[in-house]
């Protein structure tokens, strides 16, 4: 089965997108392909804490996070580059797996069969 | 015979707040089901479930939590399409008062 890379680059409540990659990624590996998650760009600011989506009339993304061992969504990377650049520190941050240096990152993107960016 | 609080055209509850044990009951009775403890104590881990992420677990997510928290006889596709058929995910998040899960097809 091909390999899924959903990138997740865009801000948590601004538009659906959030709430979409990470549906994808729910049901890609309901459907047992390999998929991996990254947060590039503005997604790092999906892992800011203390997210109150609710009270806007939509899913929590701090939840939804959580949810992903229990979806068996289990490989997920953060690019360490889009913190810097938004001068957050990992450690106040809810990170859902390690963080990628930019080569590890290209290296992600070359190794998956299809990418999938949201 | 249990009246029904308001629901989608799929039966689904339309607001969690009517839900109580009887109508979990009636709900089912409604599809020729009676529920037994097993059901009861999948209904409510799927309560808990929703609770804490926010969203009703798909099947694949569904046997693993139950096998988790209630063991290995009722945690596999086999017994949770025996209690629930062929769509346990999407029936348990109706007998639980939930709105219909977003992934389900």
């Amino acid at each position: 089965m091909k390999s899924l890379l959903i990138i997740s680059q865009g801000t948590p409540y601004g538009r659906s997108s959030a709430a979409e990659a990470l549906d994808t990624a729910m049901a890609a590996a309901a459907l047992d392909v390999p998929v991996t998650l990254l947060f590039d760009g503005d997604g790092v600011l999906q892992l800011l804490p203390s997210q109150a989506g609710n009270e806007l009339g939509v899913r929590n993304l701090s939840q939804l996070l959580e949810a992903l061992p229990a979806f068996e969504v289990e490989r997920c990377f953060v690019a360490a580059e889009a913190l810097a650049q938004r001068s957050l520190a990992p450690d106040t941050l809810a990170l859902p797996g390690p963080l990628l240096d930019a080569e590890a990152v290209t290296a992600l993107l070359r190794s998956a069969d299809v990418v999938l960016t949201y | 015979m249990t009246a029904l609080p308001p629901q989608d055209p799929e039966g689904f509850l339309l607001n969690r707040a009517d839900w109580t044990r009887e109508i979990a009951g009636a709900l089912a009775a409604a599809e020729g089901r009676t529920l037994t403890e097993d059901h009861r104590a999948v209904i409510s881990l799927v309560q808990d479930f929703y609770d804490r992420y926010g969203i009703a677990p798909n099947n694949r997510a569904l046997v693993r939590a139950v096998k988790t928290a209630l063991g290995p006889a009722l945690g596999s596709s086999m017994a949770l399409m025996k209690l629930f058929g062929g769509a346990p995910a999407k029936t348990v998040a109706k007998y639980a008062g939930l709105a219909k899960p977003p992934h389900c097809l």
